[in-house]
């Protein structure tokens, strides 16, 4: 896939062309902000999935709901394939990447050029930068916006200390970047604005990222210490470097962001949930294990797509070659047969029968950040006492604003 | 992509027979070459014929006979038949013409088209069915995938040695010639198969069988209840009531007569079935040598053959209704319970079908197999022969049955005889690819899908296999990642030190260390070390759990490590689990109060190589800022020598070991006492309870180059395994060492003592000497003879070999030969809970430890003893567990007398006073030892974990 050759001027665009319009979302992109109707009908939906125990097929549409038939899919990624359905909107934006693939060896050498980076990159430090960040943020306060006053924030400083990438124009960036996770994951409706926006963004982030490689080809053999350092000391070409920073980073900050909103929100509308968690505020494994818990009631994600390559089989049921398969995650998580009393809350659950990661051959590719990323800023809103929580306002698919109440502001 | 399997049937005068079997020859089997280039050729999309035979066959009908033109094409069958025409429609003219209703039609294709002929297991159909040994694939693919694999194989034949499997197939991947670049896209995956469930089977199979054949019966029930319900209906005012009722007792009876009638016919019919099992003639005829002539002179000519068996059906309503059910049963159970591809586990099958002669009972079997025909039938005999005798039952002369299925093909001899005389010669035959057998073709397809799909070193490992190897069974040791002392002592190599080092606390440093010392570690069975060109010097590297952090393993995954591992043999309260207390703690010991990082033992076959040896040990050391912080040298150990297999009081050491299955040992000595599973010490393998114990893991991210072993991989690349956990313990184990101080002087001065103390307190055929008091506590004499074999006296001539192969419990429950408390007894009770019991060994045997240890050299001021090592997949279950419960412990755990319970291991008491001296059973009454002071103190220890090939390459690796 050819990478761009110039940099465009990034000053040409202003916030307003790009900027996700505050607002609730519509048509099928609601699902995404919804809570309890999909809760309700996935409850629903896995009790009648286990009385049935084949999958569902209607027409050339598969239904995926059990957990073990999901992991089937997700596993069987060369029957069940993810390039048509994420690969154009990748491309569209000139960001081909490896969740836009199927199995080939281009996705073998991107995602080990990917991983080897990843693991390159020194945790410790960032950890500590971003722990320092987020008790700045919460300094003296006793109320603030949980997605603009902290998730988002402490989740962009992240992303660029990882990725290595630190445009100026702040606001301008992670606006960029919500548009482009936008397009890529959530425009399940195929909305056109959201396409214009992403492809402008697309190109500014073309823009900082090639502005920021030379800069780091000019300093070799210092390439420098984070994911992009890793990747041109590993001899990656300005074009997977772009690509594969980009996909990361466009999965990273959104993601964290909306996360964050929907687990404080279930955390507040259960006081025995939030007990709970903050019994274990100081430790990240047991506080994530919660979270993860309180997001199987509202999913960042609650269904994934596939499409069946050639004719097959899933358990039993045919699925004709073409068949879109819908992975209703969010169902499969309250699968009695590996999730014990769905219902219940519990923190110490294995942390890999959840689903809100993907899995498969495509799993989040910066999951091992979300792991230790989450309960720091969860847990650092739990040590200050929460309150009271305020009404999410969103920008489509996204939380735009939560106001949290906070009973320490130490 | 689908493939088809025509069979064209037209009617032939029986005077004209050889006339069309002369036509039909001047084909050719192997067919002529013109004829074969046309059948050569495939369309856009690869598809083809891939076999094809032509016959004239007689019939057991009077005054019939038929041409039977059978082939297996790509796509469905009129665009096959369109193609088929398309290439040979002249020559195949040419036979056809001959048949009865051939109205010289110019279009050979619409002809055959209209004698296609179907078959099937149905009421009404005629009994037949087919089978595909490599389903889906155009004979454009496999031509395909066979000349990939031929150009795949040439570049590995091009490749160094010594390289990672995973980066051998990166170097294909990149030097894959242009023409094949498609291949390195995503590919089709092996078809998704699971074997059904008995229950699944049944429901299916009830909802079959009713389709299929009840159906008339239930229409039968249908009309009785809505004649019921109409006359129940007839004239009532509330006719929906009396109409409801009536169809629910319609119901009721119409089901229960069904049900009974059911049960009824089937014991009527499976009656009838033996009665005339007992009376069908059975075919003693041999083969006409002439035809059996013509038919071999049409043999192996290529890599797979074809056969045509001409039958005829046993008549009868009832073999008519059974020849249908087995075929019914064949389709049921074929998909559902064996591989795609496979007929029962017989995968050698291209094409095969079986075909019932419209208005006959002519049953024809075709069949395009690989490899000989004696070898085919064979398969079919050994692992098919319930299938074969459910089909072929049904015909005349076939061997003696039982039950349908049972008996006859089991026959081997007379079944091939059989065969043989039913056959005729195949006078047409094509094959699209002579040369290729199914086997390969399902490895070729593997190969291609491997190209692109293979992700780690694992699936590289399975993607090389294909060539001309075969998978890994998952008990099968990987030798060449196990460090070689897991095979052994190292006893050829007489010369031994071991080294402890603590690592610089830079990470790269360390790693890079860990990569130069790695060149020297013998991997594998030792005896490759004694080839002529090995190294007369090597190291083994065991690493303990600060050292694994220092080298970079991730938190996580150090957490997955056992907890005595992480604790450590020092770690808190590890002392009361090991008795480290009193003179034994670790306060006291010459080293390993704080865990060293690394173990490096050093073994060679001389002085002067074992220190060349060490000096570059020590030097790479130094070059990398390691420290060395204590050594222990060996004594010169000569295997063949009886005083250097001595430990130091003087016993024959080393006597009884485990020997793990699929060693070089393990093949030699199959001894099932001591014979274990390579789970028990090795990780990554069953073990005695057939289960994988749990192993040390990584998450897929911390393996970004993909070359750690991967949990729970796939053999076909159709499930990804990339992001699955990493098996960091893979062919590794636990290594426990302790530094143990023998106080020869002590123990022998306690023997003669006591010796002296009860001279007069047993009578003959008891001497009671030193060395009786000796042999009572450890349970041998000093030549390593048990007790349990001469319990009185050493014998004067050594046994052959010190006997191990006793049983305990057997041969002395009450103790009287080798006492419950000797020290042999202790280590390992073997049968002693439930005397004569295999499974009590077995259970024994999960505690069995791998001792590869030797006696130290002594520094000035030291008593010897012995470096005591082993090898342990668990240590808690292993090393803690022997030293705990059975060495140090309340004897009652070994149901022994309670009069022993204050009594601990003679030869490793502490020499506390509490400790209740030791018993010997005898027939005159127990007798009674004092308690006895310290023979042995431990003077340093700790656990380490010996790592297999790919943990080490991943810690050495430079991040």
């Amino acid at each position: 896939m050819a990478g761009p050759q110039t940099a465009p001027n990034s000053s040409n665009v202003s916030l307003a062309e790009i900027a996700t319009p505050v607002g609730k979302p519509k048509g099928a992109t609601a699902l995404f902000a919804w809570r309890g109707l999909p809760l309700l009908a996935a409850r629903i939906g896995i009790r009648f999935a286990r009385m049935r125990r084949t999958p569902l097929r209607i027409g050339s549409l598969v239904l995926a709901i059990r957990h073990r038939h999901v992991r089937e899919v997700l596993a069987r990624d060369l029957d069940f394939r993810i390039a048509s359905t994420n690969g154009p909107r990748f491309d569209e934006i000139g960001y081909h990447f490896i969740l836009g693939m199927d199995r080939s060896v281009e996705l073998a050498e991107e995602r080990q050029a990917l991983y080897a980076a990843l693991s390159a990159v020194k945790f410790d430090k960032v950890r500590a930068r971003t722990q320092a960040e987020i008790a700045r943020l919460l300094q003296g306060k006793t109320q603030l916006d949980v997605v603009e006053d902290l998730a988002r924030p402490a989740a962009a400083l992240t992303a660029q200390q990882v990725f290595g990438i630190t445009p100026a124009d702040q606001p301008l960036f992670v606006e960029a970047i919500r548009s482009i996770f936008n397009h890529c994951f959530l425009n399940a409706s195929g909305d056109a604005a959201v396409t214009e926006r992403a492809k402008r963004a697309g190109k500014l982030l073309d823009g900082w990222f090639l502005d920021e490689i030379g800069k780091r080809r000019a300093a070799a053999p210092d390439f420098g210490d984070d994911m992009m350092g890793a990747l041109l000391r590993g001899g990656a070409s300005d074009d997977l470097t772009r690509r594969t920073l980009g996909g990361m980073l466009v999965g990273s900050i959104d993601t964290t962001t909306t996360v964050v909103a929907k687990v404080m929100s279930e955390l507040m509308r259960d006081p025995v949930l939030l007990a709970a968690a903050t019994r274990d505020a100081d430790n990240s494994g047991r506080l994530y294990g919660w979270c993860q818990d309180a997001l199987r009631r509202w999913p960042q994600t609650p269904i994934l797509g596939r499409q069946a390559e050639f004719e097959t089989e899933l358990d039993g049921t045919k699925v004709p070659a073409g068949a879109r398969v819908l992975i209703w995650t969010q169902a499969a998580m309250f699968d009695a047969s590996v999730f014990a009393d769905p219902k219940a809350m519990r923190g110490d659950r294995l942390t890999g029968d959840y689903l809100h990661l993907g899995g498969g051959l495509h799993p989040c590719a910066g999951r091992s950040i979300h792991a230790w990323q989450l309960p720091m800023i969860v847990g650092a809103l739990l040590k200050r006492k929460p309150r009271k929580l305020g009404k999410m306002q969103w920008a489509g698919p996204f939380p735009a604003h939560l106001p949290l109440e906070l009973g320490d502001a130490a | 992509m689908s493939q088809v399997m025509v069979t064209i049937v037209a009617p032939l005068d029986p005077a004209r027979l050889r006339e069309a079997q002369d036509a039909i020859d001047l084909l050719g089997n192997p067919p002529k070459p013109e004829i074969r280039a046309k059948l050569d050729l495939l369309d856009a999309e690869g598809r083809g014929v891939h076999f094809m035979s032509l016959h004239a066959l007689p019939s057991y009908s009077p005054g019939k006979a038929h041409l039977v033109f059978e082939f297996s094409a790509d796509g469905d069958e009129r665009r096959a038949i369109d193609q088929i025409a398309a290439a040979i429609g002249p020559e195949l003219g040419s036979v056809f013409m001959l048949a009865k209703d051939w109205r010289g039609e110019g279009q050979i294709g619409s002809y055959l088209a209209s004698h296609s002929f179907k078959t099937g297991f149905g009421l009404g159909a005629n009994p037949g069915i087919g089978h595909a040994g490599n389903p889906g694939m155009t004979v454009g693919q496999i031509r395909d995938e066979q000349r990939l694999a031929e150009a795949v194989g040439k570049i590995i034949e091009s490749q160094p040695g010594r390289i990672g499997a995973l980066e051998r197939l990166q170097q294909v991947r990149s030097q894959l010639p242009p023409e094949f670049a498609d291949y390195l896209k995503p590919t089709r995956p092996a078809a998704a198969f699971v074997k059904a469930s008995l229950p699944s089977v049944i429901v299916a199979g009830i909802g079959s069988f009713v389709g299929t054949y009840l159906w008339p019966l239930l229409v039968l029930v249908a009309v009785w209840v809505a004649a019921l319900a109409l006359c129940f209906a007839w004239g009532e005012s509330d006719w929906l009531s009396a109409a409801l009722a009536g169809a629910w007792c319609g119901v009721k009876t119409g089901l229960g007569a069904l049900i009974i009638g059911l049960i009824a016919t089937a014991a009527v019919l499976y009656l009838r079935l033996r009665r005339l099992e007992e009376t069908d003639w059975i075919s003693s005829r041999s083969p006409d040598p002439t035809t059996l002539h013509e038919i071999i002179a049409r043999e192996n000519f290529y890599a797979h053959n074809h056969m045509v068996s001409l039958v005829e059906l046993k008549g009868g309503w009832l073999r008519r209704f059974t020849i249908r059910l087995v075929f019914w049963a064949i389709a049921l159970l074929g998909p559902r319970l064996y591989r795609p591809g496979y007929l029962s586990e017989i995968g050698t099958i291209h094409f095969a079908r079986w075909v019932t002669l419209p208005g006959t009972r002519d049953f024809v079997f075709f069949s395009n197999y690989g490899g000989s025909w004696e070898a085919y039938l064979e398969d079919f005999i050994t692992l098919a022969n319930a299938g074969l005798t459910g089909v072929w039952s049904n015909t005349v002369g076939f061997p003696k049955s039982t039950n349908l299925i049972q008996d006859g093909a089991s026959d081997g001899e007379r079944f091939k005889r059989f065969a043989r005389q039913s056959m005729l010669p195949t006078r047409f035959w094509y094959s699209a690819y002579p040369e290729l057998i199914t086997d390969m073709i399902r490895a070729n397809a593997e190969i291609r899908r491997g190209l692109s799909g293979a992700m780690t070193e694992d699936d590289a490992a399975i993607w090389l296999s294909h060539f001309g190897s075969t998978l890994r069974p998952v008990d099968r040791l990987v030798t060449s990642e196990i460090q070689s002392l897991l095979f052994g002592g190292l006893g050829f190599l007489q010369f031994g030190a071991l080294t402890l080092w603590n690592l610089p606390p830079e990470q790269a440093e360390a790693r890079a260390w860990l990569n130069e010392i790695s060149t020297s570690i013998a991997w594998g069975d030792g005896r490759r070390l004694m080839d002529d060109d090995a190294p007369d010097a090597v190291v083994q590297v065991a690493l303990s759990a600060p050292g694994l952090k220092v080298l970079g393993l991730s938190k996580w995954g150090l957490s997955t490590f056992p907890a005595a591992f992480l604790d450590g043999m020092t770690g808190e309260n590890r002392d009361r689990i090991l008795g480290d207390v009193g003179a034994n703690a670790a306060e006291h010991w010459w080293w390993g109060q704080q865990p060293s990082h690394v173990a490096v033992l050093a073994y060679a076959a001389t002085a002067p190589a074992l220190k060349q040896l060490l000096a570059k040990v020590a030097k790479i050391g130094k070059a990398h800022g390691a420290s060395e912080v204590h050594r222990v040298d060996m004594e010169q150990f000569d295997r063949k020598s009886a005083v250097s297999r001595q430990e130091p009081f003087g016993f024959a050491d080393g006597v009884s070991q485990p020997v793990i299955k699929g060693t070089y040992k393990g093949l030699k000595n199959s001894d099932p006492l001591h014979l274990v599973e390579p789970g028990e010490f090795i990780l990554g393998y069953p073990d005695n309870r057939g289960n994988l114990p749990p192993v040390p893991m990584l998450p897929a991210i911390a393996d970004p180059d993909n070359v750690l072993p991967v949990l729970g991989e796939s053999a076909d690349y159709s499930r990804n395994s990339v992001n699955n956990l990493r098996d960091i313990g893979c062919n590794g184990s636990f290594l426990v060492i302790r530094q143990l101080e023998q106080d020869r002087d002590a123990f022998d001065g306690y023997c003669a003592d006591e010796a002296k103390r009860l001279k007069g307190r047993l009578a003959p055929p008891y001497h009671v000497d030193a060395e009786f008091i000796g042999a009572k506590m450890v349970g041998r004499w000093k030549d390593g003879t048990a007790l349990v074999r001469a319990p009185y006296n050493q014998p004067s001539t050594p046994m052959n070999l010190p006997a191990n192969d006793f049983m305990l419990g057997a041969e002395d429950s009450e103790g009287m030969r080798c006492p419950f408390g000797a020290h042999i007894r202790r280590a390992n009770p073997r049968d002693s809970l439930n005397p004569g019991s295999m499974e009590q060994v077995g259970i024994s045997n999960r505690h069995r430890l791998l001792r590869v240890g030797r006696k130290y050299q002594p520094e000035p001021g030291q008593k010897p003893g012995l470096l005591f090592m082993s090898l342990v997949g668990d240590i808690e279950r292993q090393f803690e567990f022997v030293q705990q419960t059975w060495l140090l412990g309340n004897v009652i755990s070994l149901a022994c007398p309670t009069t022993l319970s204050r009594e601990r291991d003679p030869v490793m008491s502490s020499g506390a006073t509490e400790d209740g001296g030791f018993t010997i059973p005898t027939r005159d009454g127990p007798v009674r030892l004092k308690p006895m002071s310290r023979f042995v103190t431990t003077r340093g220890g700790g656990y380490f974990f010996l790592p297999g090939k790919r943990l080490i390459a991943y810690l050495a690796k430079p991040r």
